[in-house]
């Protein structure tokens, strides 16, 4: 379990985000760079920050293979995504990435911390080997790659509802052809790292013998389902587009449930 | 004397679908001129017609006709358009007003995008379209080729179309929401003319994978294509292109739709359901307004251009503060030298007149006293000279001093002509006269 003053470092590090966030809606009024370096540097610090939060979490619990507790795994994925946001906002225009994604990286953070003290446990130490960890990588990996992948696609929303109500769209959106380029990149990854992930669940699920709540499977067959879908766009070109956008959205919001399903059952992970 | 009358909409008091309906083609625009001093001899008429604008400019004698409400109903009886349905969208301007509005429109403060010099030869051609019709005179002569001039001095002594955002530059920028690279995609334009090819100017700078022209007349196709490095494609073919573009540009003179939702929905399953971009900048529009309900369809018109340049932050206030500056001089020169030019003869009336009422008067006297001697005669015919003066010098000197600007010498010169009966075709007012010179 976190202790208080990892979870006041916790909350460093969610400050540091939102005053990031912060700094990056200025500039949805004052276009400035000072802004958008400020906005960066608060971001940088509060990666840095989280870091240092799971080495002294990874420390305090003598284990040092991530993902070993609720809490652990939380961060990590928080991190993951910011870690990520500052890269693609680094080589590719997107500045209103973190617009979308950042909120999702402070909720992260502090369902985190607030189960971390609450509903607070560790993994089953039965799946605790290379199958099980595979598992867990894979998992968090792909819900990274589909948090991306739906806030790009909710960028799309908003972009070309703009675009068709002849609204003003800012640089920071990139262009509609930029937005659903990388929703598909982040998909195809996603699916990847999902399909693994399910592979090696189902694996270590069978050797530990142990019970998987069906929640978990459903959410998991479903979340799998609508990416199928999504990925199924080139061959099915009505797809594209808004659809495809809108889909990825609905994906990561089933990934989320998927996540907090698992979260939220002790032992219940594999 | 004439009075100036102007009657108009542009963009920014009627939408494209009220403009549209009264938009004139060339030939259309001299018939109407045409039309127009048929059914009111001897008006002055210019009418200035771009995608933005219709405006009428009449210069008639002070009396005479056409009034404003009848300059709406002639238009929109020649449109064929009922007049309610843009009366609430014209604007009436008399005298100064439309030498300010005229010199304005020709500086292109007026204009959808501020500095944009494609005004100045729209309303050289609407000009020489009036002249062509024997329709510009004595009045609109002057008032055209000062604002000419005018339009000239303020692109030339201002920054005003520096920076400046042009149709194309702002559907480039549009499209720039859409796309990210240009060496896959097609671009496509429909139509030959001025306004196509700026807009292709725009495209073609990105190095677009293709670009295709097409129109009725192929000869013009080919001699845009050359010119740009694109291909001339046959419009019969239309459909086809459609199937391959990603860009599209439409600016025929075309008085229907040539795109409809009808049309364009059967080709996106043959177009994979790629985005599309279509720029109007047609009017009437060339693409029905249903096309952009599509899913993947993001079409712009001139309306929709104009929003979003009044979004967009331009550098270029102290410019335009400066082109302002400059409008408001020459407009009030203008007044002057119009003042001027209609006082003098009007003076010379009145002297001539008193003078030659003197010398009856004079011969009058003259008769009654047969011993006169010449030298007497001299000095009476001195003595009326100098009455005459003397009584008239006052209210000239009066009417010479009230040529400023902002004085009321219009109004004294009008009430002198019908005091003294200096205006031969002066007909006491008619009945309801409106104008608000008046």
């Amino acid at each position: 379990m976190p202790t208080t003053a990892q979870l006041i470092l916790l909350i460093v590090v969610v400050a540091l985000f939102i005053a990031g966030g912060m700094l990056s809606f200025a500039r949805l009024k004052w276009d400035r760079r000072d802004l958008r370096i400020a906005s960066r540097i608060c971001l940088g610090a509060g990666i840095i920050a989280a870091g240092a939060l799971l080495a002294w979490h990874a420390a305090s619990r003598r284990n040092w293979v991530p993902i070993g507790d609720n809490f652990d795994a939380l961060v990590w994925l928080a991190t993951l995504l910011a870690m990520f946001t500052l890269y693609v906002q680094r080589h590719r225009t997107l500045g209103a990435l973190d617009w979308f994604v950042m909120p999702i990286v402070i909720a992260l953070l502090i369902i985190a911390g607030v189960f971390g003290r609450t509903e607070y446990h560790e993994y089953h130490p039965a799946v605790g080997n290379t199958w099980a960890w595979v598992h867990r990588v894979t998992s968090y990996g792909g819900a990274v790659a589909f948090a991306i992948a739906a806030a790009s696609g909710a960028m799309y929303v908003v972009a070309s509802r703009k675009l068709r109500h002849k609204q003003a769209v800012g640089p920071q959106y990139g262009s509609l052809e930029r937005l659903e380029h990388l929703t598909m990149t982040s998909v195809t990854l996603g699916f990847a790292l999902l399909t693994i992930g399910m592979i090696t669940g189902g694996v270590t699920m069978f050797a530990a013998g142990s019970h998987t709540p069906p929640a978990k499977i459903v959410l998991a067959a479903l979340v799998w389902l609508v990416y199928a879908v999504v990925l199924h766009a080139p061959l099915n070109p009505s797809l594209r587009g808004r659809r495809v956008a809108v889909l990825s959205v609905v994906g990561f919001v089933l990934m989320l449930g998927t996540v907090v399903a698992v979260l939220l059952m002790p032992g219940g992970t594999s | 004397m004439k009075r100036l009358l102007l009657l108009g909409l542009n963009h920014s008091t009627a939408p494209l679908d009220v403009r549209e309906r009264l938009a004139f083609s060339a030939p259309q625009r001299i018939g109407a001129l045409v039309a127009l001093r048929e059914k009111f001899p001897g008006v002055e008429a210019v009418l200035i017609n771009t995608c933005n604008r219709v405006e009428l400019y009449a210069a008639r004698a002070v009396h005479g006709h056409p009034r404003h409400d009848e300059m709406i109903a002639f238009l929109a009886d020649l449109r064929g358009v009922p007049v309610a349905d843009i009366t609430n969208h014209v604007y009436q301007k008399s005298e100064k007003d439309v030498v300010a509005h005229l010199f304005t429109v020709a500086s292109s403060l007026d204009s959808m995008v501020i500095g944009e010099t494609q005004i100045l030869g729209q309303v050289r051609d609407a000009y020489d379209a009036a002249r062509e019709a024997g329709a510009a005179g004595g009045s609109l002569n002057p008032l055209f080729q000062k604002a000419l001039a005018v339009g000239k001095q303020v692109m030339s002594e201002t920054k005003i179309t520096e920076g400046r955002l042009s149709v194309g530059s702002v559907a480039v920028d549009c499209a720039g929401k859409i796309f990210d690279r240009y060496h896959d995609k097609t671009v496509l334009c429909i139509g030959a003319g001025k306004m196509a090819a700026l807009v292709l100017q725009a495209f073609h700078a990105l190095k677009p994978g293709r670009l295709l022209i097409c129109n009725r007349d192929p000869a013009k196709a080919e001699l845009l294509a050359k010119r740009f490095g694109g291909v001339a494609v046959p419009y019969e073919n239309l459909a086809d292109h459609l199937i391959a573009a990603d860009v599209v540009v439409t600016s025929t003179g075309s008085q229907h739709p040539i795109i409809t939702r009808q049309t364009f929905e059967p080709l996106r399953r043959a177009r994979r359901y790629r985005p599309i971009f279509f720029i109007d900048i047609a009017l009437p529009r060339d693409v029905e307004a249903g096309v952009g309900e599509i899913e993947n369809v993001y079409l712009y018109n001139l309306d929709d251009l104009q929003q979003v340049v009044a979004a967009t932050h331009t550098q270029r206030g102290g410019s335009i503060e400066h082109a302002r500056k400059i409008v408001d001089e020459q407009v009030d020169r203008y007044l002057s030298w119009t003042r001027v030019r209609e006082l003098g003869p009007t003076i010379d009336k009145l002297y001539q007149r008193h003078h030659e009422l003197a010398r009856e008067e004079v011969d009058r006297i003259v008769n009654k006293l047969p011993g006169i001697s010449p030298i007497g005669r001299q000095h009476l015919e001195e003595l009326a000279r100098r009455i005459v003066n003397k009584l008239l010098h006052d209210p000239v000197k009066m009417l010479r001093e009230s040529d400023s600007p902002h004085a009321l010498g219009q109004t004294y010169l009008h009430a002198m002509e019908k005091l003294f009966q200096l205006d031969e075709n002066a007909k006491p007012p008619d009945e309801g006269e409106d104008d608000a010179a008046h």
